[in-house]
């Protein structure tokens, strides 16, 4: 469906062959200043916090901003609990992330089925969070296709994930992947959310491209050989993260991916990001039911 | 409640005061132009002794009922000479005038004295528009556009820079009426707006309300946009048309048989794809891609005896649009438009009582078709309306004008429907669904003389809107997943709603030279217009109320002061509106179009109220050698939706704060014809992101509050001449139009797009905001001929 509205904006820029642009100055006023969470725990790790703040529409970002927009306040309380256990985060160093400052658990590892709830007092104010971590949902199969399967030189393709849907309607769905040796963490594609309206209680069958690192600065769409970013190679190996996540975490991200696709597109309704954070910040605190499957890409895994 | 009893008993009162009084007799007849026979609408029938008259209705009709007397009747009507004869009125008469156009229209200004239409009437915020005025004015790209001149009206807003979409007292673009012949066109824009789909060539008279609207209209808050075809010449052949830059018109019209029967057929088409096509490369990329609209009117009517009319007219407009890419092996077809059918028969029961009963068929449709290789995916949506009607007007005496009917439509409304496959391979996307409703309406309505001063039309509008199954209902779980369904099986009931609608307005004459006037009206209405962008396109979704959507509804009060100068030379009103809005729909936020694929589409809905008030000046000059108006509106309008915008009020897409028009045409001579044109308007609202953050390395938007910013402001002249050659030949008419469109090249904004320059991963990231103008200064020249 966003292929159909991007074919009616060409149509009317073809149509519009007078139209002229021009650099103009917006004047717009400043947000409220914002703290931003990116929380998440999974079944069998300790829970992990980012705090950073919101900019100015226009602000530059460079290094010396971002590093402005890391929330760094020693006094912060930051806890994580499952209701018996308080588990308090501590600020450290993750050399992976785009951040590299994160707030990490020690005490308390996520459950299946469990709920948590994040309370932080930061820069003197209170903001709390809840999420689940839904059971996962194993996966039957994991395979690959190629691309294009007339054309013999031709290695690249994608990752087809084969599983049951439980009977019940209300199970969301977001996917990572590792190609080892090439992915420093686990990636997700561009829609890497799904929800189960369309297969409540059936065999699900889900196309998988390969994302990108942030951090990497591989924003390009051509890797180094030659191929494209978004594709996996047979010979690669690659691990393959399943995840269930709760209503809220879903719209979260699914409006996050809402607006990626919408952007720089003129006529399109703005997209507000959905948040699941009492208190008046933005972002996410979120539960993920995981499931790992490794594939090696070879003969064996590929179907037509 | 209590209004709608203090309009019963004004309208029984009314109708008891009906002859009480001595021995009346009956003037009546119809009002046409005498060089082509054409029915003459809004013509100003006027009887001096008593200065009391009545106007001509929609087929010319009129009827005068008074005491036993000697009486000078005069007719007036813009651009013709007035008509005045003696009658001793001691019986019925039928007095059938033909008006002379005053050809000389500059040398003399022939003043009436009497009172006109402006200052008489009980109707305000009505405007209606000579097609000849406005064939005159600067016509962009050479498109003569009546839904663009309507747009110079004070009251009346443009959707945007080159935009026939319009938006009356703060009412969304689907709370307009438009009728063509009495049938609703559903979507009157060609090419995503930027031409009106009436050929002025076809058409006769347009006529605007805006507010205070009568009990014969409905199923519409804002306004009604009343369009009238021309007849067909009654006296001789005649054939006009005209080739200008991007299309060519021509219509053909005349007797089957003289006086009694005549035809019209008219057509227009754009040719830029045909233009186009020997300059592109037989392997070009896009070969095959073009687009055209075109646009078929005709009408033929027969007269079977001074009492019975019949009409048969239908209109057919198509936009096709074909893309081809032959390297991706990618082709779409997008192809919409309307057609619309109405089938009329006048009766005249007595001299006192008209009728006119009409079945009329109107569609809209969309259709995108696209093929990928082997894939295949169609898209449709569209309404379809099958409508029976029957309206009276009932003249019992000069003092009460009467109109009651009833109205029934069948509504066939197709959402967003697709088919998909790959090669013979279907896929389940829930097939083509479709609504079905019922909709009634029965109204009255008396336009009468209380006192001499006061004069009141009351009337009330009684409604029912039922949709009926077949239907699913999808009933979503609180994550918003449709998660049941309820089946109605064929013809069953699934929502039912009965409204009484009240109208009211009233003038109090100050003299012969000014009154004041008020109206009060509530309207419902019972299909909405659901779009999901921020511009209008042909896939905006026409749906029904149901269990879900409820009608919407307007309240609109307006008060007004009416008054001419230099012998009714200057007409000029002052007016004042507040208007409410409820029940208004929007889709939710980020809800894109398909998203109602498998589901209600109103699931994706959310709802809200509106508000709108303002000031509106308007100054026009009517008679002269240089003519033209004057239009200020001063507005505010809000919508406030709790799922939208955190709950707060917020500016409507269509919010202007200012609104300027100015139009002036000049007759020099006989050759020469200049116009004029000015406009201005606040910029338009939208909503722009205020803010940043990072989430999962990526930058997000966070947007500020709805619509809380604005685009600079919107002004733009045109000016054109029109040229008619001293006739040589004494068979082909000729006249050159030239127009010049944004005189000084203003690069009014259309809209604002961000761009990104840098990466967040390098640390350069850097945005700038670019502002996109359509049209720079655009000269285009017509020719037209007629013969």
């Amino acid at each position: 469906m966003k292929v159909f509205t991007k074919i009616l904006i060409l149509i009317i820029a073809s149509v519009i062959i007078f139209s002229c642009e021009k650099e103009v100055t917006v004047d717009l006023p400043r947000p409220e200043d914002r703290i931003v969470f990116e929380g998440s725990i999974e079944n069998n790790q300790y829970a992990s916090l980012i705090i950073t703040r919101n900019t100015a529409y226009f602000d530059v970002v460079d290094a010396n901003t971002l590093v402005d927009m890391v929330v760094i306040d020693t006094s912060a309380i930051i806890t994580v609990t499952d209701g018996i256990i308080i588990d308090t985060l501590q600020l450290g160093f993750d050399f992976n992330g785009f951040i590299p400052i994160k707030y990490a658990g020690s005490k308390l590892k996520g459950e299946i089925g469990k709920t948590y709830t994040l309370n932080a007092f930061i820069e003197g104010n209170s903001y709390s969070a809840v999420t689940t971590i839904p059971q996962p949902l194993e996966l039957d199969s994991v395979r690959f296709k190629y691309n294009n399967p007339d054309a013999t030189e031709d290695s690249t393709g994608f990752l087809w994930l084969y599983a049951n849907d439980p009977p019940v309607l209300g199970d969301y769905y977001k996917i990572f992947t590792k190609t080892i040796n090439k992915d420093s963490i686990f990636v997700h594609p561009f829609n890497s959310v799904t929800d189960d309206q369309f297969f409540n209680g059936q065999p699900i069958e889900l196309g998988v491209s390969r994302g990108y690192n942030p951090a990497s600065g591989e924003e390009s769409d051509q890797s180094e050989e030659d191929i494209p970013r978004w594709m996996f190679v047979k010979g690669e190996t690659v691990v393959v993260k399943f995840c269930t996540i709760d209503a809220k975490h879903y719209d979260f991200w699914y409006s996050i991916e809402l607006q990626n696709s919408s952007d720089g597109n003129p006529f399109a309704a703005p997209v507000t990001i959905k948040s699941n954070i009492e208190g008046g910040a933005l972002g996410i605190w979120g539960g993920y039911g995981v499931t790992l499957d490794t594939i090696f890409i070879d003969e064996s895994v590929i179907v037509d | 409640m209590i209004t709608n009893k203090y309009l019963i008993t004004i309208l029984l009162i009314a109708f008891f005061s009906v002859g009480l009084f001595a021995q009346k007799y009956t003037i009546s007849g119809y009002v046409k132009d005498h060089s082509t026979g054409e029915d003459m609408i809004g013509a100003n029938v006027y009887i001096k002794e008593i200065s009391k008259g009545t106007v001509s209705n929609q087929y010319g009709f009129y009827s005068i009922t008074v005491p036993k007397g000697e009486y000078i009747i005069t007719v007036s009507y813009i651009g013709y000479i007035d008509f005045s004869k003696k009658i001793t009125l001691d019986k019925n008469i039928r007095l059938n005038i033909q008006s002379k156009p005053n050809l000389i229209v500059a040398k003399e200004v022939v003043i009436s004295s009497e009172r006109t239409i402006n200052i008489e009437s009980t109707q305000m915020g009505a405007v209606r528009l000579p097609v000849e005025k406005i064939k005159v004015l600067p016509a962009f790209m050479g498109e003569v556009d009546i839904i663009k001149t309507i747009q110079l009206l004070p009251g009346v807003q443009s959707g945007g820079e080159g935009n026939t979409g319009f938006y009356v007292r703060g009412g969304g673009p689907d709370q307009n009426l438009i009728l063509l012949d009495e049938a609703v066109v559903y979507n009157a824009a060609h090419l995503f707006g930027f031409f009106s789909v009436f050929n002025a060539d076809a058409v006769k008279d347009i006529n605007l309300i805006k507010g205070g609207m009568p009990a014969q209209y409905g199923g519409r808050l804002s306004s009604v946009l009343d369009i009238t075809m021309k007849d067909g010449n009654y006296k001789e052949y005649k054939a006009e048309g005209g080739i200008g830059i991007i299309s060519s018109r021509l219509t053909v019209q005349g007797p089957i048989k003289k006086d009694t029967s005549s035809f019209i057929a008219s057509g227009r088409r754009t040719y830029i794809d045909v233009l186009m096509e020997p300059f592109i490369k037989e392997d070009a990329k896009a070969k095959g891609s073009g687009y055209y609209f075109y646009d078929l009117n005709a009408k033929v009517n027969y007269k079977f005896s001074d009492k019975d009319r019949l009409f048969l007219s239908g209109y057919f407009g198509r936009d096709v649009f074909s893309l081809n890419n032959k390297d991706a092996g990618f082709g779409a077809n997008i192809a919409w438009g309307n057609a619309t059918g109405s089938l009329r028969w006048n009766h005249l029961f007595s001299n006192k009582l008209f009728m006119n009963a009409t079945l009329i068929m109107s569609d809209y449709e969309f259709e995108f078709g696209a093929e990928q290789d082997n894939f295949e995916f169609k898209l449709f949506s569209g309404i379809r309306d099958y409508n029976a009607k029957i309206d009276f007007t009932y003249y019992p005496t000069v003092r009460h004008n009467v109109k009651f009917g009833i109205n029934y439509i069948y509504h066939i409304f197709q959402p967003s429907s697709v088919t998909a496959k790959i090669g013979e391979t279907s896929f389940d996307t829930g097939g083509i669904i479709k609504n079905y409703a019922n909709d009634v309406a029965i109204y009255v309505n008396d336009d009468f003389d209380l006192t001499d001063k006061l004069k009141i039309s009351a009337g009330l509008r009684g409604t029912l809107f039922q949709q009926i199954g077949p239907f699913d209902r999808y009933v979503d779980n609180e994550l918003g997943q449709a998660a049941d369904t309820v089946h109605y099986d064929r013809g069953e009931n699934v929502e039912l709603y009965k409204h009484i609608e009240p109208r009211f307005s009233m003038r109090y004459s100050l003299g012969m030279k000014s009154s004041v006037k008020a109206s009060y009206t509530q309207n419902y209405q019972y299909i909405h217009l659901a779009s999901s962008t921020s511009a209008s396109l042909p896939t905006d979704l026409w749906v029904p109320s149901s269990s879900l959507v409820k009608p919407q509804f307007g309240t609109q009060y307006a008060v007004g002061y009416f008054r001419n100068f230099n012998d009714n030379i200057f007409e000029t009103s002052i007016e004042v509106y507040y208007k409410d809005f409820q029940n208004q729909i929007s889709y939710k936020d980020g809800a894109q179009p398909g998203d109602d694929v498998g589901q209600n589409a109103d699931n994706s809905f959310v709802f809200g109220s509106g508000e709108s008030y303002g000031v509106e000046l308007f100054i026009k000059k009517r008679l002269g050698k240089t003519t033209g108006w004057i239009g200020y509106t001063l507005s505010e309008t809000t919508r406030t939706f709790e799922d939208l915008n955190f709950g707060l009020p917020y500016p409507a897409k269509y919010d202007r704060r200012h609104d300027i028009s100015f139009i002036a045409t000049h007759e020099l001579n006989e050759k020469w014809v200049f116009s004029f044109v000015f406009v201005y308007a606040t910029g338009s609202s939208l909503t722009l992101p205020v803010g940043r953050y990072i989430i999962d390395g990526r930058i997000i938007n966070e947007y500020g509050e709805r619509n809380s910013f604005r685009m600079a402001s919107y002004h733009r002249a045109d000016a054109s001449v029109t040229y008619k050659p001293e006739n040589k030949n004494k068979r082909v008419y000729s006249t050159w139009n030239l127009s010049v469109f944004n005189l000084y090249n203003r690069h009014n904004p259309y809209f604002i797009y961000y761009d990104t320059e840098g990466s967040i991963a390098e640390g350069n990231l850097e945005i700038t905001a670019t502002q996109v103008s359509l049209f720079p200064i655009l000269p285009s020249i017509t020719w037209n001929f007629n013969f």
